[in-house]
């Protein structure tokens, strides 16, 4: 990516809620926690080089580990954050020893099984969780360090944060050793194992930072919804995480921001009511891995070609 | 009681294996994992139904017209979405992915199609089919009865197919060897077209039977979906045998442990078993060298 | 100590259910040599790399190296005590620049803190790049440094061959195992790739390559060992091997089957 990009992608996004509406600000934070989710998905299928519909379940325990934590036992946000996390990144890390050896379809099915589980178990666990019916009232974060988070733009504001500092972390992560790693192991698991990577522990390190990720976004979830439910948490929200990484570009970071963007607002721009929506992802997923496996930004990338080469050829 | 809940299990058990045979039809002869199944699946149904409600068919006329709308579906849909994908790359991992992607768009897009065709109210389809049997003191709608008996000539038609007919010993040598099946002149897209159209009309029956004894709605694809993937993986992902078998047994499963155990969780101890064996059977579940 | 050979393969067999791919090879690589291990196809050549390099687990026998079982060991230990190899067709990370191949091979073994590397602390930068002064060197020992920034699986076969070479060398092995280094290069680029596997000898690694381009093996091997069928039918230096009536039967023979 280019070196300018992060900051002034920072700047802009600073800079929106001071020129917009209250419901551009809702959107705009909602699109943030999308790109973080889809972010730790990004994580998945670009550098571990699986698809994982169970995803979905990292941020579903994050978020009712976090709001039951508050709710039940009066920690701040700020405590059960963390807790959340580091359980998060410990389911991660059992279930990843337990799924990664396996390939292809059957990773996908048992991630989905898992994922399953955790839904299940939310939606049955009346006493806890109170079922199908959820958790509501959720508070926004205390204030912390005299900041409050009452407002929907300080909560923005918080939400931008985390996707920045995650990015960042992100981008040197992939281009430290642990980034190659990933990608050697997703390119060629005999060469990788052979010239001396630990090939399980690199691909459960992989998840894990995937999920933690994952978590990031489950613990803003409840704040920014007030309301969390199991059917927050199905299949389809794993998938619409997919699309995301999909149509902004596989492989990439910034992928998945672009692709949380594009499909947060174009259901809006055209209007679209909430019906519309998965018949739209649809489309799009089928259009875009048909005809631009690499995503807008490989379209970006192929539209700069292009200039380039006209431009070379117009002198 | 337990005969009751035996004799239920296998009535669910024969639909199960119903509709994870077409899954696992695809998945043996093309290596594809084709999630928009589900959605064939409920489709089918639909397409029964209205042939019922529409043209005022009885069931037994309309589910055979409703097997051959869902097959040539399911040919359209391969044409259009998977192949210009396999045509690059049957093996690699990112063909691979890029057909799960692709059967997942088609997913959503067919099970919205049918919200705004058909609405979201479920609808039940009548067999015509009343009266009871009694077998001891188990007691068995004749409805129920004649589901079994579906899958009994499914499964035998099946097996005919495969192993009498030219076509079947083709799928089965390109299940086998894909390569080796087109050194010998097998066309691989017309036999895998071929298979699609079978696991569409395999699909129709499970999904229209689902529709006598529970109901037709959009979203009814999703539930059947998950069961393939659980049979599949008891039974061997490809194995037609495996499904049957498979089938059965997560019918009585569910059964038992609904009845025994506890309905809320019985689908959590149905996935639960499923990641066991998954653990305990790995390498001869996936025993694929690459 | 009545000297133990560099490497000793001693009746390895390997049988896959009813095919008998290696049914009882034994020979010695003395160190420094550069031995040849020739055979029709489907001789068991490759399984025996395999099997050399712990890929695969023996049915019987054993390998030694410096008097040290080895058979048994995972392929990376096995590695990592000094026998790389090539795999037949190259392996190579084809998404990845050439460059970032062999940093990949060096960095794998590479004492980098996780921590250390994702905050990009003073320790790992060294080592960062201690290893690119190494790539460079590898890059120019392959011939590749023109290449250097190319996509690996874009290049044309003869040069992810040679990079193949180059992420065995990263391992900075003793004893080099090539599967077929020449395949599918042109006569200019197999002399210019034996001239290669000449240098790797003289810097001081012993090399067993497997090839079916005669004159290459007939041109730089100093012993050939030629199996058939899984057994060894001969063992001699590259004249002796010309001129044995087993080693020419069982080539003609395997003509003709074709
Ligand atoms: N994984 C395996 N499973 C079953 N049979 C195998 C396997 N690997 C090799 N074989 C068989 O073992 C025999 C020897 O194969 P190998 O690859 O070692 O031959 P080779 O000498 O390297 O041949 P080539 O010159 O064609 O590379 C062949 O008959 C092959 O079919
Ligand atoms: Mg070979």
């Amino acid at each position: 990516m280019n070196k300018l990009a992060l900051p002034l992608f920072m700047i802009v996004m600073a800079a929106l809620p001071q020129v917009v509406s209250e419901y551009q600000v809702y959107l705009l934070t909602l699109t943030v926690i999308w790109a973080i989710m889809a972010l730790s998905m990004g994580l998945v299928l670009g550098y571990i080089g699986q698809i994982n519909l169970g995803q979905i379940a990292f941020v579903a325990i994050a978020a009712y580990a976090s709001t039951l934590l508050r709710l039940n036992f009066g920690l701040s946000f700020w405590l059960a954050a963390p807790i959340a996390l580091a359980v998060v990144v410990g389911i991660a890390a059992i279930v990843g020893l337990i799924t990664l050896r396996l390939r292809g379809p059957f990773f996908i099915l048992v991630m989905l099984a898992f994922a399953e589980i955790v839904r299940l178990i939310i939606a049955n666990w009346q006493e806890v969780t109170n079922g199908p019916l959820g958790l509501r009232g959720i508070a926004p974060p205390e204030p912390i360090f005299g900041v409050s988070f009452a407002s929907k733009t300080a909560f923005y504001y918080l939400a931008l944060v985390v996707l920045v500092v995650s990015l960042a972390a992100l981008l040197r992560l992939v281009r430290s050793k642990t980034g190659r790693m990933l990608v050697a192991v997703r390119e060629d698991e005999i060469l990788a194992e052979f010239v001396g990577i630990p090939i399980m522990r690199q691909k459960v390190t992989g998840l894990c930072i995937s999920a933690f990720v994952a978590g990031l976004g489950g613990i803003l979830l409840g704040p920014f919804l007030t309301i969390l439910a199991p059917s927050q948490f199905t299949l389809f929200a794993s998938v619409d995480m997919i699309v995301m990484v999909v149509v902004g570009g596989v492989g990439t970071l910034a992928g998945p921001i672009i692709g949380a963007a594009f499909l947060t607002y174009i259901p809006e721009l055209l209007s679209f009511a909430n019906h519309f929506r998965p018949i739209l992802m649809g489309v799009v997923l089928i259009v875009v891995t048909l005809f631009a496996p690499q995503g807008i930004l490989g379209l970006l990338r192929g539209f700069k070609r292009t200039l380039a080469r006209e431009a070379r050829d117009g002198q | 009681m337990l005969a009751q809940q035996v004799v239920n299990g296998i009535v669910l058990g024969s639909i199960y294996a119903l509709s994870a045979l077409g899954f696992t039809l695809i998945f043996g002869a093309a290596r594809l994992v084709n999630f928009a199944y589900g959605e064939i699946l409920m489709l089918g149904a639909f397409f029964t139904l209205t042939l019922m409600s529409a043209l005022g068919l009885p069931f037994f006329a309309a589910l055979p017209a409703g097997m051959a709308a869902t097959a040539l579906l399911s040919v359209i849909l391969f044409y259009l979405t998977i192949r210009p994908l396999t045509r690059k790359s049957y093996t690699s991992l990112q063909g691979e992915l890029q057909v799960i992607l692709v059967t997942l768009g088609l997913l959503y897009v067919l099970r919205e199609s049918a919200f705004i065709i058909w609405g979201s109210a479920p609808r039940k389809i009548e067999m015509g089919i009343s009266g009871i049997v009694m077998l001891g003191d188990v007691v068995l709608t004749r409805q129920r009865l004649v589901v079994i008996l579906i899958m009994a000539i499914m499964v035998t038609a099946l097996y005919l197919m495969l192993y009498r007919t030219r076509i079947g010993k083709a799928l089965r040598a390109i299940a086998q060897n894909r390569e080796g099946a087109a050194a010998i002149g097998l066309d691989g897209d017309r036999i895998i077209a071929f298979v699609f159209a079978v696991s569409g009309a395999l699909a129709c029956v499970a999904g229209s039977l689902l529709g006598t004894l529970y109901a037709v709605e959009p979203a009814m694809g999703g539930a059947p979906l998950l069961k393939a993937f659980v049979i599949v993986i008891f039974g061997g992902l490809g194995s037609v045998p495996g499904a049957i078998a498979g089938g059965l047994l997560l019918g009585l499963i569910e059964t038992l442990a609904g009845a025994y155990i506890s309905f809320a969780f019985k689908d959590i101890f149905t996935f639960l078993l499923l990641i066991a064996v998954l653990l305990l059977r790995p390498a001869g579940l996936f025993g694929r060298t690459r | 100590m009545a000297s133990e050979p560099f490497l000793a393969v001693d009746h390895i067999a390997k049988h896959f259910g009813g095919v008998k791919a290696v049914k009882d090879v034994t020979f010695t690589v003395n160190r420094g040599e550069i031995l040849g291990l020739i055979g029709p196809n489907g001789a068991g050549k490759t399984t025996t790399f395999n099997l050399i390099s712990g890929l695969l687990p023996l049915t019987g026998g054993e390998v030694r190296l410096e008097g040290r079982r080895i058979s048994g060991e995972r392929p990376d230990r096995i590695a990592s005590l000094g026998v790389a190899r090539t795999f037949q067709g190259t392996r190579i990370f084809p998404a990845l620049t050439v460059r970032e191949n062999l940093e990949t091979a060096l960095l794998a073994r590479a004492p980098v803190g996780f921590w250390a590397d994702w905050f990009g602390l003073p320790a790992a930068r060294a080592i960062h790049a201690a290893i690119g002064g190494e790539v460079t060197n590898v890059l120019d020992f392959i011939g590749l440094s023109a290449q250097a920034e190319r996509i690996a699986g874009d290049m044309p076969y003869a040069h992810q061959s040679l990079l193949g070479v180059g992420l065995a060398l990263a391992l900075k092995p003793r004893l080099l195992l090539l599967d077929e280094p020449f395949a599918g290069m042109n006569p200019n680029e197999t002399a210019g790739a034996a001239a290669m596997v000449q240098r790797i000898r003289d810097s001081g690694v012993t090399v067993l390559f497997v090839e079916h381009d005669m004159a290459a093996v007939m041109g730089i091997c100093d012993r050939i060992v030629v199996v058939d069928q899984g057994s060894k039918i001969a063992e001699g230096a590259p004249a002796e091997i010309a001129a044995n009536p087993r080693v020419i039967e069982a080539y003609l023979g395997s003509d003709e089957d074709a």
